[in-house]
């Protein structure tokens, strides 16, 4: 991501010795990112916000776990996917159970577009951007989490297979046809949200 | 390399990663050009993916900036959940709400406001009595 191995590892000592100064730094370097990846994810920004101060919490807390056979930044995604992906899985079991009923109702209603999306703070409302653009935000939210997650890795943050295998922990294999389904899928999405095929 | 359009439409995805093997993206591309339907049906898939990345765009719009105080809640949180351990200081947690260069710009403005205060000030000797 923003630098270089050396500066990368001087970082990543410094944070193993709980280095404040240095700290501050690296949340100031990823925050962009980070922050970005998961409003991907789940498509709230408030949501978004709790987990991305989740995510680094966590990275101070684990950072000797980060023994360097990867980037920082791609330990850092893995970091900031996984709590994405259980954050989904809560909301969305949540969901269920106010379907049920046995929700006590106390909590914002979160359902539009998906099990985890809210209406409210979808960014997708207020965004920028091409008509194609805003729908591609909403079609992304409406598509499984499995699959928004090697769209968003690949063709939005643009990484390569190989990071994508080390963010997953899925074989080649999977990436290439779990990728191939989840573009298809959300190529559908967008038809169902334009009412037409996709303009060229 | 003969390929049903339903083999060939599977192959999109790597076809654009460039992903296959030289012979079925020969066989692809060979398609593409001599079908429309096919060629129609790529562009669109494509179009998706340009959608996509659009949204990775350099400059995010304000809607996708992360909070301002981002980093300081991540210390709020961590300074509580160590029971004070991190970021015990007032000063240390103000750094992630107003960057260093602006507080050491505000210092250097104090002092010299300071320093012009002082020299202004004349003070005249007590008279013997």
């Amino acid at each position: 991501m923003s630098l270089d191995h050396d500066a990368e590892r001087a970082l990543v000592e410094r944070l193993k010795r709980r280095d404040e100064a240095a700290f501050n730094l690296f949340v100031r370097t990823y925050q962009q990112k980070v922050f970005t990846l998961v409003l991907r994810m789940l498509g709230n920004r408030a949501e978004a916000e709790e987990m991305c101060q989740e995510v680094f919490v966590t990275v101070f807390r684990s950072i000797d776990t980060f023994r360097g056979d990867a980037r920082l930044g791609t330990w850092l995604y893995r970091v900031a996917v996984n709590h994405s992906k259980n954050r989904i899985k809560y909301l969305d079991r949540r969901a269920r159970k106010g379907q049920d009923g046995f929700d006590d109702g106390s909590e914002r209603v979160i359902s539009d577009g998906g099990p985890f999306v809210g209406r409210v703070d979808r960014p997708d409302e207020s965004a920028e951007g091409t008509e194609m653009e805003r729908a591609v935000r909403r079609s992304l939210a409406s598509i499984d989490p499995e699959h928004r997650e090697v769209v968003v890795l690949r063709d939005i943050e643009g990484l390569s297979y190989e990071e994508i295998m080390q963010i997953t922990g899925l074989i080649e294999g999977t990436v290439k046809s779990r990728l191939h389904r989840a573009r298809a899928a959300l190529r559908e999405a967008i038809e169902r949200e334009l009412g037409a095929k996709v303009p060229t | 390399m003969a390929m049903t359009h339903d083999e060939i439409r599977d192959l999109f995805s790597a076809y654009h990663d460039r992903e296959l093997p030289q012979d079925q993206h020969d066989a692809v591309r060979d398609a593409l050009a001599a079908s429309p339907e096919l060629s129609r049906e790529y562009s669109n898939f494509t179009a998706v993916l340009d959608g996509l990345s659009g949204l990775g765009a350099a400059s995010p719009p304000p809607a996708e900036l992360p909070p301002p105080d981002l980093l300081h809640g991540v210390q709020r949180k961590l300074h509580t959940r160590s029971g004070g351990r991190f970021y015990a200081d007032r000063w240390s947690r103000a750094a992630g709400v107003f960057p260093l260069e602006f507080l050491a710009a505000l210092v250097l403005i104090a002092l010299v406001l300071a320093y012009f205060a002082m020299t202004s000030i004349s003070v005249s000797p007590v008279p013997p009595r």
